[in-house]
């Protein structure tokens, strides 16, 4: 081959896409040809850029929570009458319950496309990646002097202590940290790279926070309470070409915490140790790993002095890989707090991060240093929505017992007998609920391990056509669970099971687990209707 | 293929959930090509009244769903594009990425120009395959042409792409020993 024959080859060599015996020819030619070689080059250069540019141009461009009811109205009529009003009524609340639950992030409506939660599981994710920060931001409160040395286990063991203590801290709580987020497995600086901006004033329980996408510096998400409004972006067209302003939407609400109790605790760090899940379990096997690795000392280049430490423990991702990765986190070396954390896994023989976080800046602020209805935040559109169409499920409060709390809401919810061992139960509600309606409620279940199972109101009218499932489950007490069989629209391959539940009530209810089929209906054997 | 199934025989719920299997398939590539959400979501919703009349005609054996979906999406948001015919603001107006500091803004931002300055053929082989990661095979059949022509079309948009970038970053260079002589 010449210079111009291999260079007509080049970006399908790249792409992997030639013969075995070109590919031969190509590199034989390479090996000696300068020319072909900085070609090569600048030609691969080219193709990442366009790569990550126009993945990140599109990571934001998601449909409107509109969109089908928008399509709907233009079908044909004579199909659109057959949906009945309550369903309709149902698909709306049910839009929000598969978009945003807090710990319910992981969410998905058995019909919702895989590419789609994707989305929608990236920002909820670096949103409640936030919150897993500010959380142990709350816990790990400055307190003790360090020893000059000190052993990996000497490191978590005082970095367990800070965090087994309350919070001291007085006036506005002012976080900024970094958060690395890839966890479909991209390859190194493909991921979702935010800054989350938080204040939180645990007298008042106001509370404000803004995500930013690094790398465009457009707004991603947005929400705060002042004390008589929530600010909510969710639902918005968010950070599409920095042109639109986000529109973030003001509904009148009276409880302190717009994503409910569980974050308001969290944020004002009364939680006294009630780490996320994720975040806890790091942690918790560190400390666990007789092998945990103290890499050593690192100074960051906003000043603070960390311990390193590593230790080898599972890390979730969508990536198809040894679930196996490293995990490591960063003690301050003054206060044992700990500033950041980085979890990797290996592929293709490469270190791949999966997520990374660090904090930028913590300090206290003095009281009215902050604007809590966002009157100085640039970049958005605040909308005023007095029905509270946009307000937000608030998560019932895990001090008293949520199962009975939901009762005293309704008695259409199913829980399980017991929340099973090693698994932690939340429960969300959209406020606001008329009486004589549908109401929707999601219980989900999580374990330290990532795994969990959700249960949530999907409509009150028998299903009628069933013939979508490619498995039917009927349980002892007579609930029946059409499992759904969801085709990937990529190659990324996230797996989810679930489908829909027809209860004796005559309701239907959405399951969505990680679990395997067979755990999933001994679960389902555990249903009952709260009281 | 049970839900196309049920799909095609009229069933509103199937087709339902088949919209929100595929709207992001949709969605995304149309934002890409009309490079603005409003438009992305009218697309969005023409794409699949298109779906929905001619569903009918869809036939597993000759392909998978998504190839033909792609193939309706692509068509119509380069026709659309094709229509309107005209240069839209975003390409005479200085985007507000522009105005952030950093040369790698910029520079992704003039690529992100220049991909969309590309042919309606070039910047559907650009999408579905450094986008979609679709394997050039399945490319060809969704624009229903050789493989070759895949090929050499993503070639040409590949050196397009390439010799813009090169352009940006000796204005780049220049620009800085500007700075630097001032």
């Amino acid at each position: 081959m010449n210079c111009d024959q291999v260079q007509s080859y080049l970006i399908a060599y790249l792409d992997g896409e030639v013969s075995p015996s070109e590919r031969t020819l190509i590199q034989a030619h390479l090996s000696y040809c300068t020319v072909c070689r900085q070609e090569l080059n600048l030609l691969s250069t080219a193709r990442s850029r366009v790569r990550s540019m126009l993945q990140r141009r599109a990571v934001h461009a998601v449909p409107s929570s509109a969109a089908w009811n928008r399509l709907e109205a233009k079908l044909p009529k004579v199909q659109a009458s057959a949906l009945p009003e309550a369903e309709q009524l149902s698909s709306k609340k049910e839009a929000w319950f598969s978009r945003k639950v807090p710990n319910g992030s992981r969410a998905s409506n058995p019909h919702k496309n895989i590419g789609g939660i994707s989305m929608n599981k990236r920002s909820i994710f670096s949103v409640m990646a936030g919150l897993i920060v500010l959380a142990m931001l709350a816990v790990f409160v400055v307190r003790n002097v360090t020893p000059a040395s000190a052993s990996a286990q000497q490191i978590l063991e005082r970095a367990s202590e800070v965090q087994s203590q309350p919070s001291a801290a007085q006036g506005i709580r002012h976080i900024r940290s970094e958060f690395y987020d890839n966890l479909e497995g991209k390859s190194d600086g493909q991921g979702m790279d935010s800054i989350i901006e938080s204040y939180s004033d645990p007298a008042s329980g106001n509370f404000r926070v803004v995500i930013t996408d690094k790398k465009t510096g457009n707004l991603l998400v947005v929400f705060a309470f002042d004390g008589s409004n929530a600010y909510n972006s969710e639902g918005s067209k968010s950070g599409q070409s920095g042109a639109a302003l986000l529109t973030v939407y003001r509904s009148p609400q009276n409880r302190p915490g717009v994503i409910g109790d569980l974050f308001a605790n969290r944020i004002n760090g009364r939680s006294n140790g009630a780490l996320d899940a994720e975040a806890k379990s790091m942690f918790d096997r560190m400390r666990q790993d007789p092998h945990v690795e103290l890499v050593g000392k690192e100074t960051w280049n906003n000043g603070h002095t960390v311990y390193v430490l590593r230790s080898q423990q599972e890390v979730k991702s969508f990536a198809k890989n040894d679930p196996l990765g490293l995990v490591t986190l960063y003690f301050d070396a003054n206060t044992y707090q700990l500033m950041g954390s980085r979890a990797s896994i290996e592929k293709d023989g490469q270190d791949l991060v999966i997520s990374r976080q660090q904090i930028l800046v913590d300090e206290v602020l003095p009281a009215g240093s902050v604007a809590w209805d966002l009157s100085d935040l640039q970049g958005i559109s605040i909308v005023d929505d007095p029905n509270g169409e946009h307000s937000v499920p608030e998560t019932l409060a895990r001090n008293v017992n949520p199962a009975k709390a939901l009762a005293a809401k309704t008695d259409s919810a199913y829980l399980l007998k017991k929340v099973p061992a090693g698994f932690s139960l939340e429960i969300s509600v959209l406020p606001k609920q008329p009486a004589n309606e549908l109401f929707f409620y999601q219980a989900g279940y999580t374990n330290k391990a990532g795994d969990y199972f959700i249960i949530r109101t999907f409509g009150d009218k028998p299903l009628e056509d069933t013939s979508w499932a490619d498995e039917t489950y009927t349980t002892a007490s007579g609930l029946i669970l059409y499992f759904v069989n969801q085709p990937s629209i990529t190659t990324r391959g996230e797996e989810f099971n679930g489908g829909l539940m027809q209860a004796l009530n005559g309701r239907t209810y959405a399951i969505d687990s990680t679990l395997s089929r067979d755990q999933i209906k001994a679960f389902l054997e555990e249903l009952v209707l709260v009281k | 293929l049970d839900l196309i199934r049920h799909a095609q025989a009229g069933d509103r719920e199937a087709f339902a959930a088949l919209f929100e299997q595929y709207k992001n398939l949709v969605y995304k590539t149309a934002y890409l090509i009309l490079g603005d959400a409003h438009e992305a979501e009218d697309a969005l919703q023409e794409v699949f009244l298109l779906v929905h009349r001619s569903l009918t005609t869809f036939d597993a054996r000759k392909g998978a769903f998504t190839t033909w979906l792609h193939r309706i999406t692509l068509n119509f948001c380069l026709n659309h594009r094709r229509r309107k015919n005209h240069a839209s603001l975003e390409d005479v107006l200085p985007t507000p990425a522009a105005h952030f500091p950093g040369a790698q803004l910029a520079e992704e931002d003039a690529l992100w120009r220049a991909t969309r300055s590309l042919s309606d053929k070039q910047q559907a082989v650009v999408i579905l395959r450094y986008y979609w990661e679709l394997p050039y095979a399945e490319i060809a059949s969704i624009l229903e042409v050789p493989l070759g022509t895949v090929k050499s079309r993503l070639d040409l948009a590949l050196k397009t792409l390439k010799k813009i970038l090169e352009e940006q970053e000796i204005e780049n260079d220049s620009i800085s020993r500007v700075e630097v002589c001032e």
